[in-house]
């Protein structure tokens, strides 16, 4: 039987998996969320901010992690457009200008934020750290017309932005290079602009030096921190119904880590025991 | 010259680089070589698809084992090229794009490149949920020490982790959550990645210096 365990099919783990994250999405059980310190902080530093305040958000995600930033991405713009702030989004991934064109109209649908007004996509640069350089002071000379093409003169928000030092606060949705770190570099380091950020689960050990020294102001860490943001924001979304099932695949894990490791101390004291016995016999 | 001068472009442009940082006047100098950089990026995605093309297609010729991956991998390219270049929006006026929302482009990355990337990436739970029951042993103090604290940190940053140790008699009064914010992620874990980063940083330096003194010459291709 130990020998058994000890050589389990992997198939039989993949479908424990499998039911422990397909359940709770049929039948959600709606464990209750707390609220962690990190994402009560990121919370407050969007409250504190005045009516009319332009939030720079740069959209720094794939498809592969979309479950974890996009959430976070919906809430956060959710929040701002109810504060009466302006968003100006950029993405130094190619895919996030896309995502960022699907979460502000789905928001702005919502909030009725408008278009050129109150939030503006400028789409995707290619360059990384560099771009985040080169726009510095002159925006305009970067970015010389949104995603759709259209020019500055048509978007009456970007009359109040002309570089970094226009932005109130930077809003960095990341999951790996380029992302926080490049902004804190470059535009914390040398602009001194507020940051704040959201990270998937696996990224945010990385960014936590950061926030410890003050270099960011305000960390989402990934699914979990996405589902209390929008608990805080009394706006349950997908993040809040993949809780569950994220729950169930960790339980899930854990009961096999601990599986594992009693068939391995079970099968050490066997084989100690089979040692001392063939000593015995000698 | 074939190697001479990518040395004096990589020794002009990184010496340029380091010395408009400490000179504010000179800033203007890191500005124009920004715009190179940005420039050969661009040129770089061009040559990446044509390196693609190429490689693909040697392999489609020559019939090479496994060719219809290369020949889906190389279709895919060869439609999205189409669709985000070619085709435009019906009455989208003068200003729509190919990429605009509702054009063959979109619904491309709609619906097969965003499931599939996501799909790639979710498979990771299953490897995850697999190695950790075939290598997560407490084989050592060192060994055991990481399992538990692997094991606290994924086990008790979720709901229902901390539901059942609310459940627990007498251990419910120690705040889990606060501990694992506050000590293991806020503290351990911050003084590891900040050795890392440090560490990384330092190394990062003197690979750069090497670059740039001609010392470490391996980006020039193999045959340096």
């Amino acid at each position: 039987m130990l020998e058994k365990l000890n050589t389990l099919d992997r198939r039989w783990i993949y479908l424990v998996i499998t039911v422990a994250v397909v359940i709770p999405i049929i039948f959600p059980i709606g464990l209750p969320i707390k609220i962690s310190q990190h994402t009560r902080q990121f919370y407050e530093r969007i409250e504190n901010l005045p009516q009319g305040a332009i939030v720079c958000m740069s959209f720094d995600y794939g498809p592969g992690t979309r479950v974890e930033c996009h959430p976070m991405a919906e809430a956060a713009l959710y929040h701002l457009f109810s504060r009466h702030c302006k968003v100006v989004a950029v993405a130094l991934w190619p895919e996030g200008a896309l995502f960022a064109r699907e979460a502000l109209r789905e928001v702005a649908q919502e909030t009725g934020a408008a278009e050129g007004i109150d939030y503006v996509n400028l789409g995707y640069k290619a360059g990384g750290e560099v771009v985040l350089r080169g726009a510095g002071d002159d925006w305009r000379a970067f970015f010389p017309t949104d995603i759709d093409g259209r020019s500055w003169e048509t978007l009456p928000l970007l009359e109040n932005v002309k570089g970094w030092d226009s932005i109130d606060l930077i809003c960095a949705w990341s999951m790996g290079k380029p992302g926080v770190l490049e902004y804190v570099r470059v535009v914390g380091g040398t602009y001194h602009r507020p940051i704040i950020t959201g990270t998937t689960a696996v990224t945010s050990p990385e960014a936590m030096p950061l926030l410890n020294s003050g270099q960011i102001e305000g960390i989402l860490q990934g699914m979990r921190g996405a589902s209390e943001y929008e608990t805080l924001l009394n706006r349950p979304g997908s993040a809040v119904r993949g809780m569950d099932a994220l729950s169930m695949a960790h339980l899930a894990i854990a009961a096999f880590i601990i599986m594992a490791n009693v068939i391995y101390w079970l099968n050490k004291k066997r084989g100690q025991r089979s040692n001392s016995a063939n000593g015995g016999a000698r | 010259m074939k190697r001479e001068v990518p040395l004096l472009i990589t020794f002009i442009a990184g010496g340029v680089m380091i010395i408009q940082f400490y000179t504010s006047p000179l800033s203007w100098l890191g500005d124009l070589f920004n715009d190179f950089f940005n420039i050969i990026v661009t040129c770089a995605y061009v040559l990446g698809a044509a390196s693609l093309l190429i490689a693909n297609g040697r392999k489609i010729q020559r019939q090479a084992p496994g060719w219809g991956y290369n020949a889906v991998l190389l279709l895919s390219l060869l439609a999205t090229l189409v669709c985000g270049f070619c085709i435009f929006p019906q009455g989208g006026g003068e200003a729509a794009l190919p990429t605009d929302a509702g054009t063959p482009f979109a619904w491309i990355f709609q619906y097969i490149y965003t499931p599939m990337s996501a799909a790639t990436y979710s498979l990771l739970a299953f490897y995850i949920a697999s190695a950790s029951y075939r290598a997560f042993r407490a084989r050592s103090l060192e060994a055991t020490i990481l399992l538990t604290t692997a094991f606290m940190v994924m086990l008790f940053r979720i709901p229902l982790g901390e539901y059942l140790w609310e459940q627990l008699p007498v251990l419910h009064r120690f705040p889990i959550g606060d501990f694992i914010e506050t000590w293991i992620m806020g503290s351990f874990n911050t003084a590891g990645q900040r050795a890392i980063m440090l560490g990384a940083s330092v190394g990062l330096i003197s690979v750069s210096l090497k670059i740039l003194l001609g010392i470490e010459r391996s980006y020039l291709g193999s045959a340096e």
